[in-house]
């Protein structure tokens, strides 16, 4: 690709809370790319250092080793920040002000002049569905309302690149749906958004690429296509007009069976016994009302890739990687923003 | 019992939650007046009004110097406060009639060296000292210390010569009030009068004059002209007599006898290295007139014609003497011994006879402790009546009139004497006046 | 970088001029504006001399506690409530950041002392000298004070005295917690107010003999660290002297040149700092 949006070659934070305490690894040696014009989901569990490299990109703290640009220009020079939208997990800003007086001093920041601001302002307010909110004062905002106003200061400047941090915490189903099609409506205008989330159905929807890190390091990157379509965990089968010894047939040869009412539901642990499986039960005379290849879910993904690291780490053997059964609700994620993780996967795109 | 519909009867729950309620901000206020009793008993028991006087507590206060220190650069203000604090101080002795000050210094010292460029501590805390607890020496001190920290101040040694005039030490008076003449501004305009009588009183004519007419030359005002006037008239008057002696006896040396009237001293002419008594007359007073040439001729032509519209006349020791001072003077002295005569009259009953019998009702008074300090210079030690200004027999010649009281000898009366028409220094804007009309003349 | 900077100042302004404690203290000084006139009768004559020296005390202290109760946690209190974060990653150098809370507090703080300056003067100039007479109990009009060139330099540099600590606690307040902040700037501030006894000290070890090369230096070294904040005290010309002094220009320069090196200290410090 051409120059990408943000680069970072073997960053490296260590953060030192006291001369008394042993130092502590925020970020690892962290390579990365982020292309111009795409959406980029950045992964990982409660402290394995999204915020941290978010930070050091942003150039609230200073990187201990390694490099890191954006658009060009290194990470921690103001100019870099030009063109960039910066939007904090938990965004405080100035209590007394409204929101159209706190956009007006971001905007004021960036040298624009003051009827760009307060139409930008105006604008922006819309946009993030603050409207309706503008003169009141930020003191009296909900959660979700300030979150929609850190989205809004960080797009104040028209940036290229949004490094945006868990920017759907605190919104309701509603407002992460807006969210997401705010994040497609500016990758259509051609912006680049880099953003971290426990919500994985919403970075599933809209992402290009992701990446995930655990523990300070970064595990596994690139395409979610890509991440995804190789793990074919398993098939799913829904059958119809399947006589009993036929059923029976298939369940031994399944990995799991069960009937419900007029349909037989099947599962398969991978594409060739599913395929056997299918051929089977239409050479023995049953319809066929659905055969779905299941793939890995990013959820489950996550979760396994956390097991074996973990495994890799501290050789527990209870990280036994576990298949997934068809038809049963998965486990929930732990240490997740509470948001549970969609039963089907079909349902969260 | 018909249910009343209109109000929604409330269940028992909500009325016990606030009769509870209600309960328990009675107690906690029950509570608070229990507590809060000790506290007006206690307050009571340290009320200051009860308590007997303290000792001073400016015994606690550190030196200025160290107090510097703790205001944190807040001088001023601490400065203000110990001020007050020496203001209080007087107040309380004063209302206690007690007459122990010995902290006043002490107030008076912190407050200037908190704010040494305050004058006010300085003059008015002196007065304060010289007069409650007499020390006049702190007050010097104190004085002193002002002066040299603020010298372009008038008001401290102005107080200082005050403070020497009252007690009678003039010539201390005289150096103050010098000095404040001549290196400062803003002083009072009655100063130089006072330099003027001063140097006068201490018999230094020459110097007085010189004073009295460089204060004319200086200044414009008319109520001010009016009072150095007669101040310059005296003091002209008696550098004139001096001057008029000593020529005379210089007359004396050359015609073997004094001369005896004014009009002979004057017609000595020039011999040989003397000048004439006319030019050396007009030579010395250009002098003590601050080089006004024209005005000493003037002076000395009207000879012997005194400042008072009265005359100069030679004694026959061969002193001259003017008669408008001889008239002053003993208008002057009248007064005084008048109001003693008055006060014989009253308690005799009869106007006193002669000298002796008026000195000794003094005598009596005196013993008595009757008189007061004025009063007790005025008739000295000895209690005898100042000598006559006319001469040795003065009071022999004086009559006393009907009402008992010594009548002034027939001559013009005051009014016209101080009124009397005189050359005397101009002003700044006669001058100039007299300096435009030359200059247009030309 | 001026347009930031100004931004900054201005976003503090408005916040810190909502700062309740601002008005306390307002208040606080207006009634020792008053209080001065019961002082002023008490202290037989002179009255003015009084009620200027209380005036000039309540517009530094005002000054100096807003300064200190403002501005020690101004920067901590930034951090600790996040709001640095959407600010510091804008195009805002963190130097820019220091110099733009300064400013605003600045302001704020020559807003406050100028309304009570302001007050003070029409106080000082028309009330000053009414009185009321016993006998009637009727007000009449004595004298009040004139208004005088020196009187006004002495206000002003009470306000540039203020910039210099303010400047101190700023640097703190990008370093420290607000109560450690406020305790160090009235040292600091304290030392300065009182920094002659340094040369002084000098002066009288080297009298009695018991200065060595090393205890001076480091005594004069400790002489130019301290803020010289008496120089920017001009009471006593204005009170007493009644004249300015000559080198009001070096005066400033120096508080100039000061608050400068403090806020580069600020800034140095506030760069490494990590959020």
């Amino acid at each position: 690709m051409d120059k990408p949006a943000i680069k970072a070659e073997k960053l490296r934070v260590i953060y030192r809370p006291s001369i008394f305490k042993r130092p502590r690894v925020g970020l690892e040696g962290l390579d990365l790319e982020v292309c111009p014009n795409e959406v980029f989901g950045y992964l990982g569990a409660n402290g394995a250092g999204k915020t941290t490299t978010i930070k050091a990109l942003v150039g609230l703290i200073d990187a201990n080793g390694g490099y890191a640009e954006i658009l060009g220009r290194p990470a921690g020079d103001a100019r870099s920040r030009e063109k960039m939208g910066y939007a904090p997990e938990n965004p405080y800003f100035y209590e007394y002000l409204n929101p159209i007086e706190t956009l007006d001093f971001y905007g004021r920041l960036f040298g624009m002049s003051r009827p760009d601001r307060l139409k930008r302002a105006g604008e922006l307010l819309e946009r993030v569905g603050l409207a309706g909110a503008r003169d009141r004062r930020v003191r009296q905002f909900s959660k979700g309302m300030r979150q929609r106003m850190g989205l809004a200061q960080a797009m104040i400047n028209d940036p290229e690149v949004l490094i945006l941090d868990e920017p759907m915490t605190g919104l309701d189903p509603v407002g992460r749906y807006e969210i997401r099609q705010l994040i497609l409506d500016l990758k259509e205008k051609g912006k680049t958004i880099f953003f971290s989330s426990h919500i994985l159905a919403d970075v599933e929807a809209v992402c290009d690429r992701a990446a995930v890190l655990h523990e300070a390091r970064l595990v596994s990157c690139g395409a979610l296509s890509e991440l995804l379509s190789s793990r074919t965990v398993g098939v799913e089968i829904i059958l119809g007009n399947v006589a009993p010894e036929l059923e029976k047939r298939l369940s031994v040869a399944a990995a799991s069976a069960r009937r419900e009412g007029a349909l037989v539901f099947l599962s398969a642990v991978d594409e060739e016994s599913g395929g056997k499986l299918l051929g089977e039960a239409v050479n023995g005379g049953a319809t066929v009302k659905r055969y779905v290849p299941t793939r890995e879910s990013l959820e489950e993904y996550f979760i396994r890739i956390r097991r074996e690291a973990d495994a890799e780490g501290n050789g527990d053997p209870d990280t036994r990687p576990e298949a997934r059964v068809p038809g049963e609700a998965p486990v929930k994620p732990s240490g997740g923003d509470g948001e549970p993780g969609t039963a089907n996967p079909e349902d969260s795109k | 019992m018909p249910a009343t519909a209109s109000a929604p009867a409330q269940s028992p729950a909500a009325l016990s939650c606030r009769r509870r309620r209600g309960l328990g901000t009675f107690f906690i206020l029950a509570a608070m007046a229990a507590a809060f009793l000790p506290v007006p008993f206690v307050c009571n028991m340290h009320d200051p009004r009860r308590v007997a006087g303290k000792p001073d507590d400016i015994l606690y206060l550190p030196r200025g110097e160290t107090l510097k220190y703790m205001t944190v650069g807040y001088n001023g203000v601490a400065a203000d406060i110990t001020w007050i604090r020496g203001v209080l101080y007087v107040g309380r002795k004063l209302s206690h009639r007690d007459t122990n000050y010995e902290w006043l210094e002490k107030l008076y010292q912190v407050t200037t060296d908190l704010d040494p460029h305050w004058t006010r501590p300085y003059h008015t805390g002196a007065i304060l000292l010289s007069a409650l607890p007499q020390d006049d020496q702190r007050a010097l001190s104190l004085l002193s210390k002002g002066l040299r920290n603020n010298g372009w101040s008038y008001e401290i040694p102005y107080a200082a010569a005050q403070l020497h005039l009252s007690r009678g030490r003039n010539r201390e008076a005289l150096k103050y009030l010098r000095l404040v003449r001549a290196t400062m501004e803003g002083y009072p305009v009655v100063v130089g009068n006072i330099i003027a009588q001063l140097e006068k009183e201490g018999q230094d004519y020459e110097r007085a004059t010189r004073t009295a007419a460089g204060e004319l030359q200086r200044k414009d005002d008319r109520v001010v002209r009016a009072i150095l006037t007669s101040t310059y008239r005296e003091t002209i008057a008696r550098l004139l007599e001096v001057e008029l002696t000593a020529a005379n006896r210089h007359y004396a040396r050359f015609r073997g006898r004094p001369a005896g009237s004014v009009h002979d001293l004057l017609s000595l002419p020039a011999r040989g290295k003397s000048r004439a008594v006319r030019d050396g007359l007009i030579q010395n007073f250009t002098w003590a007139l601050n080089g006004d040439r024209q005005l000493a001729s003037e002076v000395i032509a009207r000879l012997p014609g005194d400042p008072f519209g009265m005359e100069f006349y030679v004694r026959p020791d061969g002193t001259v003497h003017s008669r408008g001072i001889e008239r002053v003077e003993l208008f002057r002295i009248l007064k005084t011994v008048n109001h003693f005569m008055k006060q014989f009259r009253k308690a005799r009953g009869r106007p006193a006879r002669n000298q002796q019998e008026l000195e000794e009702f003094v005598r009596v008074l005196t013993r008595a402790g009757k008189l007061r300090e004025g009063a007790r210079k005025f008739w000295g030690p000895e209690v005898r009546l100042p000598p006559h200004p006319c001469g040795p027999k003065g009071w022999s010649l004086m009559r006393v009139g009907r009402d008992g009281l010594f009548a002034m000898p027939p001559g013009p009366d005051m009014e016209k004497i101080f009124r009397s028409s005189y050359p005397v220094p101009p002003g700044p804007r006669e001058r100039k006046r007299r300096a435009r009309a030359l200059s247009r003349d030309k | 970088m001026i347009g930031r900077v100004w931004a900054v100042a201005l976003n503090t302004f408005r916040e810190a001029v909502r700062d309740r404690i601002l008005y306390l203290l307002l208040v606080v000084g207006i009634g020792a504006v008053a209080f001065s006139k019961f002082l002023g009768e008490i202290s037989v004559g002179d009255h003015l001399h009084v009620i200027v020296n209380t005036g000039l005390t309540a517009v530094s202290l005002l000054g100096v506690m807003i300064s200190v109760f403002v501005g020690t946690g101004l920067i901590y209190k930034e951090i600790d409530k996040r709001t640095v974060y959407t600010i510091l990653s804008k195009p805002v150098r963190r130097g820019e950041f220091i110099f733009g809370k300064y400013l605003g507090l600045l302001l704020t703080i020559a807003v406050c002392t100028g309304l009570l300056s302001i007050g003070f003067l029409v106080y000082y100039r028309a009330v000053a000298g009414v009185a009321d007479d016993r006998a009637t109990g009727l007000l009449y009009w004595m004298h009040g004070g004139r208004i005088t060139v020196p009187l006004l330099a002495a206000l002003v540099f009470i306000f540039v005295e203020i910039c210099v600590v303010t400047a101190v606690a700023v640097m703190f307040s990008s370093a420290s917690t607000p109560i450690l902040s406020a305790v160090l700037t009235s040292i600091i501030f304290t030392a300065g107010r009182m920094s002659t006894w340094i040369p002084e000290y000098i002066r009288e070890l080297a009298r009695r003999g018991e200065s060595g090369e090393v205890k001076s230096f480091f005594l004069q070294i400790l002489y130019y660290i301290t803020p010289n904040l008496s120089i920017m005290d001009l009471r006593d010309e204005a009170v007493n002297i009644g004249a300015l002094p000559g080198d009001l220009a070096w005066r400033l320069l120096y508080a100039v040149s000061y608050s400068v090196v403090v806020l580069l200290v600020a800034t140095l410090v506030f760069r490494r700092r990590r959020f």
